[in-house]
Formats: C-alpha cells, sequence, structure tokens
C-alpha cells in the first residue's frame, strides 16, 4: 500500500442541497459530487455555491483550520462569486 | 442444463409502521402467506435465504437474524443462510434460492425478507441507512439515499434530459398505482400541488418523492419445476437471475451497474428489452424510476421524460412499471422490497392484480439496488420471469 497525493481541485459533478437534520449537521447544507484532478471521484460537502448553481462548476478543496471541526473538508468554487 | 425454477409462492405482510409487531410477527405473515400460497407446508421446504439489513443495528439481533425468525413459524433443521445486501437483500436472496434449486442440492427453498426500520430515535434508522456506504469514504457527511438520488436527478435537469415536471409526474404515477395496493404503505393518491409544495428533502426532491422509514416482510416459495405442487393456475418461470456488484469510477461515460446487469439478464433468458411488459424497479426515491427507463433498455439514453409522456409505463401500457407503486408508494423495509417486487410480478403474470392488473402479461422483470460506492450502486439485481402457459 502506497499514499497517493490528488489534487486539491477538480470539477463539481452535481449537487443537492439537503433539509434534513443529521448530528452534528444543521440543514441546510450542500452535498456535492467532485471529479479531482485526474484522480478518483468523491463526495464532499459544498460551500458558498451560488444559488442554481448549473454544474459543472470548478471547485477547490479547502480544509478546516480546527482539525476536530466537522467536516474536516469541503470544496468551494475555484472563483468566487 | 441446470433446472427450471418456477415461483410457486408469494406472500407479504403489508408495508407500513407497526410498533406492537416484531421481527418474528412481521416475517410470519409473509411466509405463512407465500406457503400458503404454494399449497406447502413448513416440513416440504428443504432450505432457506433469509434477508434483513438492519437488524443488527436497530434491534441488537446482530446475528442468526433468520434462524431466531423462522423457528416461530416452524422452520426448523434446514439450512437457514443469512443474506446482507442493503436495499437490494431481498433480491440477493432470491438469487441464492434460485441458484441452489438449478444445481439441484434442493427442491422447495423459502427465500424471505424483513425489516422493521421504526425505532424510538429516527436518527438510529437514518444512521443503520448511511451505513449502505463505504463509511471511510463517506462517514459523517450526512450522506442518505436522498442526496444520492438527489445528485444523479440534478445532473440531468442542469442537462436538460429531464423536467422538474417529470420528476412530479412520475411521482403522481407512484402513488397513483400505490393507492390501488393493499399492502401499500401510502395508499392516497396525491394532486401535482402537493407533491410540489411538499417540504423540501433534498433539492429537487421533495418528501412524497422519497420512500419513508418502513416495517415489512416479503417472502418468495421457489420450486424446480418438474417438482412443483401443480395449483392448477398459470406457472411462473424464473428466466434469468443476474447480480453485479458496484465499482470504483473516474467519472468518465461507463455503464451503469444496472445497464450490465440488466445486459446480461436479457442475454440469459434470450429477449428483448422490448419483450418486457411489466416491471418493478428500485425507485427508492420516485423519480429515480426515470432513470431506470434507459437503463434497462425500456427506452434510449435521455428519453425517459418521452417514455413517461406516453403513458407506455402506467398500468395498462406497453411496458408498465411499478404496479405495485414501487418503493416510493408501496413502501421500502429495506430488505422485504426485493420480494416484494417479485410477489407483484408473480400477481401480474398470474392475473391475480385485481385494480392494478396491465393487460395480460407474459415477460415480467424486476430490478433491485443495494447500497452505494461513490459514482454507482453497490449491487445491482435484475430478475426475469415469465408466465409458462398461454392466457385463457
Amino acid at each position: 500500500m502506497e499514499q497517493t497525493a490528488f489534487s486539491g481541485s477538480g470539477q463539481l459533478l452535481t449537487y443537492t442541497t439537503v433539509w434534513v437534520p443529521r448530528p452534528g449537521l444543521e440543514p441546510p447544507y450542500t452535498l456535492g459530487q467532485v471529479k479531482l484532478g485526474d484522480g478518483p471521484v468523491v463526495f464532499g460537502h459544498v460551500r458558498r455555491l451560488p444559488d442554481e448553481a448549473r454544474v459543472p462548476v470548478a471547485v477547490r478543496l479547502v480544509t478546516a483550520a480546527d482539525p476536530e471541526a466537522v467536516p474536516m473538508f469541503w470544496f468551494e468554487p475555484e472563483v468566487r462569486p | 442444463m441446470s433446472a427450471a425454477v418456477v415461483v410457486a409462492g408469494v406472500g407479504m405482510h403489508v408495508f407500513g409502521r407497526f410498533p406492537e409487531e416484531s421481527l418474528k410477527d412481521l416475517a410470519r405473515v409473509a411466509v405463512v402467506r407465500a406457503l400458503d400460497d404454494a399449497g406447502l407446508g413448513v416440513k416440504e421446504i428443504d432450505a432457506v435465504y433469509s434477508a434483513n439489513a438492519m437488524a443488527g443495528l436497530l434491534q441488537g439481533q446482530e446475528q442468526i437474524r433468520g434462524q431466531t425468525v423462522l423457528r416461530e413459524v416452524g422452520l426448523e433443521r434446514i439450512p437457514v443462510v443469512n443474506v446482507e445486501n442493503a436495499c437490494a437483500s431481498g433480491s440477493t436472496a432470491l438469487r441464492e434460492a434460485i441458484m441452489v434449486l438449478r444445481a439441484g442440492a434442493a427442491e422447495r427453498v423459502l427465500a424471505v425478507g424483513f425489516e422493521k426500520m421504526f425505532v424510538e430515535d429516527r436518527d438510529r434508522s437514518l444512521a443503520a441507512l448511511e451505513s449502505a456506504a463505504d463509511l471511510d469514504v463517506v462517514g459523517g457527511l450526512g450522506l442518505q439515499f436522498t442526496a444520492v438520488y438527489a445528485m444523479r436527478l440534478r445532473k440531468r435537469l442542469d442537462e436538460g434530459t429531464l423536467a422538474f415536471d417529470d420528476l412530479v409526474d412520475v411521482t403522481l404515477k407512484s402513488h397513483q398505482n400505490g393507492a390501488r395496493n393493499p399492502y401499500a404503505q401510502f395508499r392516497r393518491e396525491l394532486t401535482e400541488k402537493e407533491v410540489k409544495s411538499a417540504r423540501r428533502i433534498a433539492d429537487p426532491l421533495t418528501l412524497p418523492m422519497c420512500s419513508a422509514i418502513a416495517d415489512g416482510a416479503a417472502a418468495v416459495v421457489l420450486a424446480r419445476a418438474d417438482t412443483a405442487p401443480s395449483r392448477g393456475r398459470a406457472r411462473v418461470l424464473v428466466r434469468a437471475s443476474q447480480s453485479v456488484s458496484g465499482f470504483t469510477t473516474d467519472g468518465s461515460p461507463e455503464p451503469s451497474a444496472t445497464t450490465l446487469c440488466a445486459r446480461r439478464a436479457y442475454e440469459e433468458a434470450g429477449i428483448a428489452p422490448n419483450e418486457v411488459e411489466v416491471a418493478e424497479v428500485h425507485d427508492a426515491m420516485a423519480p429515480g424510476e426515470l432513470l431506470y427507463y434507459e437503463q434497462l433498455g425500456f427506452c434510449q439514453a435521455g428519453g425517459a421524460s418521452e417514455l413517461l409522456a406516453t403513458g407506455a409505463t402506467r398500468i395498462g401500457g406497453r411496458i408498465a412499471v411499478n404496479t405495485s407503486g414501487g418503493l416510493c408508494s408501496r413502501g421500502h423495509p429495506v430488505a422485504a422490497t426485493g420480494l416484494a417486487q417479485i410477489a407483484e410480478l408473480t400477481w401480474q403474470l398470474r392475473g391475480e392484480a385485481g385494480e392494478r392488473q396491465s393487460g395480460r402479461p407474459r415477460i415480467a422483470l424486476a430490478q433491485n439496488s443495494g447500497g452505494w460506492l461513490e459514482g454507482e450502486s453497490a449491487t445491482s439485481n435484475v430478475h426475469i420471469l415469465e408466465r409458462a402457459d398461454r392466457w385463457p
């Protein structure tokens, strides 16, 4: 087994705004499916997405400053609206 | 040539919320009804494949779920195999039962699925559902089935190959059919306004578009065709039984797990998609039915909206889909679903579906998905059934 670093940017392929509360997650929050650079497709939270954004959207990975934060990472649009 | 297999009997416990009934109570009703329908007693069953997905987390019965439930019915001293494949557990048990019959290791086998999802704390049910994914990858994201389907549909709405009104129309159809099914959890027709203005769950999905938490059970007795009891009615043959696991995807265009599974099933049965006359598909969210039209070959890619608009998938149409109301309206007690699909199709093929009867079908297809990996269902199972005798 070896560690592989994926690109920190990619394309948001699709997303949804969720209105159902889950422990530690206050709705609404946005989940997205992201194709990372040359890497895999992953799910993650998405923030700062403009209303009615149409996919695909270029996004970059952002990590939380607090290592205990939930979620630990999320995606934001590459260019702020 | 392996032995031909028939569906000898089917039975269900109505789907819904049953706080007073245990897993044993739910399963007993479905099993006894299926045995009665087959004209068989418990002593005539050679083996059982028992499906349940969530009793470990929700009831604490992590192990021997089948044996604990089935001894109550008198199914003892035979092989009982416990099967789990998330929402596809029921159809996976069915496939195992078919294979043991084809292998000649048994003559009469029961497949049963039971689930009790209503517990006091709804968050426990949602957490159990979220475990149908790779938690190393998505744990803690709050990623529900609803969000996965919502994302699949959003892509199509943005592409312009589906419209929000299509999502509403197929949801109305689901509830129209469910209203005619005495085993359904939701038995009320809805108006367009009710669907559109309902509480938002995961955009673009509203509450009535989504299957809900449910309790229930379903059972199917399978038998070798040459030794199955004759009940003086049309025989229902198993023409194909296929299963495909999900895979890691890099996002490039490729056939879905269901597309692959359906191709293999059509090949096994030697039939074309346009020969299917009635189908039950895994619409955990009612609009998911539209995606399956394409993956199962009922129409071309991008043709789902048009197929729905023609009315072909309504009861009485050329290819009636989810006459039972599907997961969304009949209900989706996870491990019971795949076997409830077979019960509905068997009733359709025999002409016993009452006010849901869709013409005089000969070929029926069931598609059941389970869990998800990042871009795909973790399991997709497809079964094809045939009415072996002519309609009178």
